[in-house]
């Protein structure tokens, strides 16, 4: 096919909301009304799951697979209430040595939990000798974090970049109440989470919080937004659930999701959650904690399930998860850090901005999607010595990324 | 092999010229990007990436079907757009044959900007034997005398074939020339590209009529392409042109000097309940052709042949699914850029059977009454089981004598279909049931008794 007509299809993906719908689509909108559950159509193709036949897979759990804990990564897992998100956040935490230290906050991507970091959190604390303090948190709907009101886990999140920005800000603020005597923060965050650490830098310096700098991980806004329309066959392939959590562990090892096992070890049990009771007898023992699918609505403008024009005007005040994020990420007044696995390009509004010096570029090879895990120690080398370039030497001088 | 023809519907592969090489060392120059035999079927013409013309005379000494090779010459040469910063491919798009007037033969062939008028004819050498100062080596003495004055006499050394390009038509086209199309009028020809149609005159190289054009005003929302053109078999005033939005538009040229407007659009209504992420991107037409009476449309998008009666534009009278197992893998297809190939569609020369290509080097000949099909693969195995008279690919050993019928169509569906090697191009000879199959970096010809 010609590439003019391939680039203008590609153009009208990635434009698609500004675009008025077109017949066809309109009626497909629709149809998805009539349909059980919210799903939006037309940005999948039809559902062909790929999965073998439970008999089949029933085995004894692989020990080599089997779960860690996170005790020996993080220094303490706690609860902590923050009655302005109505939530009660499960955070890993472990502090700095000493009281001006810095604390590395590092949030997840969609369908991961704070535990991704575990791995690199250790190394981290090994590699600043303590100096460095890491905060990893299960953000909404994800891990162990529940909802103060009740229901403590309600079916729909609303997982809108807005709000996890306000969590995010909103759960620094509960933990460092004091802007003045907080740590430093360098802001780390992977796929969704670089997006909401993008957006939260500017709130929490307009607290007068001290953000070293922000890091962004494995996320290039015009090839994610590419990506989204294949997301549902991408989660078409993920299986239902999984009968032992060795089961859920060696899946993403075998499928290359993550490519670290020990890393997985550790991981995994954050994003699986035991079946509730009461299921129908074919559902598989252990479920994915946070269904993806349902969070389609949040990914881009593109709403599929909303025909009230009054909610869809409103809706499109807001914007998708990773709308804006080049321009965002280059934007933002501290030191900027990108790191990206070995396969990725950068789109034209980051090169431009790499070419003109506004961030630092680190690509990391031989790693999967899951940079921080694949390669913890890697990771935690770049963030380190981010962090040891940016920290705050003497009061007055400027620091990078302020104008 | 008697086995063969009747699993193969009477198709025997007869000749293939190239390098019969692995795929995996081709030079890309010689990758074949069109095939077209002329009108009376004896001459078959080839177009490659390199973009050179290779043509083929059909030899009459030999009783059953076989080519052997006439000419070549470089058709085109890479050139650079100097304005916009981009190479222009010298890769043949589309050759066509101009009806015979003469000794000499004519055809058509474009790049994805320039069409040139090549004629080609045998022209014999001749080189002077004797003149009035020298016989052969030796030198003679000078006439002296008016009467002893001789003509320089010359002899026959050789015949050549000689290829020259009589006519240039150039910067004609902002995007890039996907058709060409002869008129039945032999006087004037079509070319398209992604968004104009221009008509041409045979005779007037510097000048071109604009009959098509969708370009939008802002290009920021264009959603449509032309993806094919051609002219009427019989009517000279009536064309066809296909798009990626799957419609085709009869246009008539004594209606108005721009032909935006269409005479007849034939467009199925597609069925909502089928509709996913890519069927916009598979309903695209890929190529259109007239049946040979004029009668009948033959479409091809990515999953479907269509035939259509030029006088019903509500839908097709008979869809034909090519190979639906690639339906349920549109998205790795996608991912691979397969799912944008381009294939072609051939009617035979009497109008009953229609051809197209597949994947693994497999085509498909359909009936169009019955709508019984043959499955072929161009490949090696071809002329491997010709000569030992071992099973096909895929049988299991043992079944040799009871070839399943229909043969080759379960192996279509293989899941380990390999997307590099696709039957995009081919040819059907007019008066017989002999076709050409580009595969790659080969041609194949095929016969049927």
């Amino acid at each position: 096919m010609s590439d003019l007509y391939r680039s203008a299809l590609q153009a009208r993906f990635a434009k698609a909301p500004q675009l008025p719908p077109l017949p066809g689509e309109e009626e497909e909108e629709e149809e998805s009304e009539d349909s059980l559950g919210a799903l939006p159509s037309g940005m999948g193709p039809p559902a062909a799951p790929s999965r073998t036949p439970r008999a089949a897979r029933k085995h004894a759990p692989n020990p080599a697979f089997s779960p860690i804990s996170a005790q020996g990564f993080f220094e303490q897992a706690m609860q902590v209430n923050v009655p302005a998100s109505d939530l009660d956040f499960r955070v890993y935490y472990t502090a700095p040595k000493f009281e001006d230290g810095t604390v590395i906050i590092c949030h997840h991507g969609a369908g991961h939990s704070g535990l991704t970091f575990a791995c690199m959190a250790k190394e981290i604390t090994d590699m600043s000798k303590g100096e460095c303090g890491v905060l990893a948190y299960d953000c909404r709907g994800h891990g162990k974090t529940k909802h103060l009101s009740s229901p403590e886990n309600p079916a729909e999140e609303n997982l809108d970049i807005e709000v996890l920005t306000a969590d995010l800000v909103n759960l620094v603020q509960a933990v460092f109440p004091d802007p003045q005597a907080a740590p430093s923060l360098l802001l780390a965050g992977h796929s969704l989470g670089g997006s909401v650490s993008v957006r939260a830098c500017p709130v929490l310096q307009q607290h007068h919080y001290r953000i070293t700098g922000v890091a962004v991980i494995d996320v290039v806004e015009e090839f994610t937004l590419e990506a989204l329309p294949l997301m549902h066959s991408l989660l078409n392939a993920r299986p239902e659930g999984f009968d032992s959590p060795e089961e859920a562990i060696e899946w993403h090892v075998k499928t290359n999701t993550i490519r670290n096992p020990a890393s997985a070890r550790v991981s995994v049990p954050g994003i699986i959650v035991p079946a509730p009771a009461g299921s129908p007898p074919s559902t598989p023992a252990y479920l994915w904690r946070t269904p993806l699918r349902s969070t389609a609505p949040y990914w881009t403008m593109r709403l599929g399930s909303l025909t009230d024009p009054v909610v869809f005007y409103l809706r499109g005040a807001c914007t998708g998860w990773f709308t804006g994020l080049s321009g965002k990420f280059l934007s933002a007044r501290t030191a900027r850090l990108l790191i990206l696995a070995g396969t990725e390009r950068l789109d034209k509004e980051l090169m431009i901005g790499q070419m003109q010096g506004k961030f630092q570029l680190v690509v990391i090879p031989g790693v999967g999607h899951m940079v921080h895990e694949d390669d913890p120690t890697h990771m935690a080398e770049v963030l380190v010595e981010f962090w040891r370039r940016n920290e705050r030497v003497v009061f007055g001088v400027k620091k990078v990324g302020e104008l | 092999m008697d086995q063969d023809a009747s699993s193969s519907g009477g198709w025997r592969f007869a000749q293939c010229f190239g390098d019969k090489g692995e795929v995996e060392d081709i030079t890309e120059a010689d990758i074949i990007s069109t095939v077209e035999f002329d009108s009376t079927g004896n001459y078959l013409a080839t177009g490659d990436k390199g973009g050179r013309v290779v043509l083929f005379e059909r030899n009459e000494m030999k009783k059953g079907c076989e080519y052997k090779f006439y000419t070549e010459f470089q058709s085109h040469e890479p050139e650079f757009d100097y304005l916009k910063s981009l190479e222009i491919e010298e890769k043949i798009n589309k050759i066509k044959w101009c009806k015979r007037q003469n000794a000499a033969h004519f055809l058509l062939s474009t790049n994805d900007k320039t069409i040139k008028l090549w004629k080609v004819y045998e022209r014999s050498l001749r080189v002077v034997a004797e003149n009035n100062l020298s016989e052969g080596q030796r030198s003679l003495p000078a006439p002296l005398l008016q009467q002893n004055l001789r003509l320089p006499r010359t002899n026959l050394q050789d015949n050549i074939i000689a290829a020259v390009p009589r006519k240039v038509y150039a910067n004609a086209h902002a995007y890039h020339i996907h058709s060409i199309s002869v008129n039945s009028d032999q006087e004037t020809f079509i070319s398209a590209d992604d968004l104009r149609i221009n008509l041409w005159n045979l005779d007037i190289s510097d000048r071109s009529f604009n009959i098509v054009d969708i370009k939008p005003a802002n290009m920021e929302e264009l959603t449509e392409v032309i993806t094919a053109a051609e002219f009427h078999p019989i009517h000279c005033n009536l064309f066809m042109y296909s798009s990626s939005k799957s419609n085709i538009k009869l246009a008539d040229m004594r209606d108005s000097a721009l032909c935006d407007r269409h005479a007849k659009m034939f467009e199925e209504e597609e069925d909502p309940t089928n509709r996913s992420f890519f069927s916009e991107i598979i309903s695209s037409i890929s190529d259109v052709k007239f049946s040979h009476d004029g009668r009948y449309i033959l479409s091809r998008d990515y999953l479907n042949l269509k035939i259509w009666d030029i006088n019903m534009e509500s839908k097709p009278i008979k869809t034909i699914p090519i190979h639906d197992h690639l339906r349920g893998k549109l998205c790795d297809l996608y991912e691979n850029d397969c799912i944008f190939d381009k294939f072609e569609c051939v009617w035979s020369g009497d109008d009953k059977s229609v051809l197209t290509g597949s994947y693994h080097n497999y085509f498909r000949i359909f009936d169009t009454d019955t709508l019984n099909d043959v499955v072929l693969q161009a490949d090696k195995s071809a002329f491997k089981t010709k000569k030992i008279g071992g099973p096909l690919p895929g049988n299991k050993p043992g079944m040799k004598n009871g070839m399943r019928p229909g043969g080759l169509r379960e192996n279509m569906a293989l899941e380990t279909l390999d997307f590099n090697k696709k039957i995009l191009h081919a040819s059907w000879h007019p008066r017989e049931n002999t076709i050409a199959i580009a595969a790659t970096n080969n041609l194949f010809l095929y016969s049927a008794a």
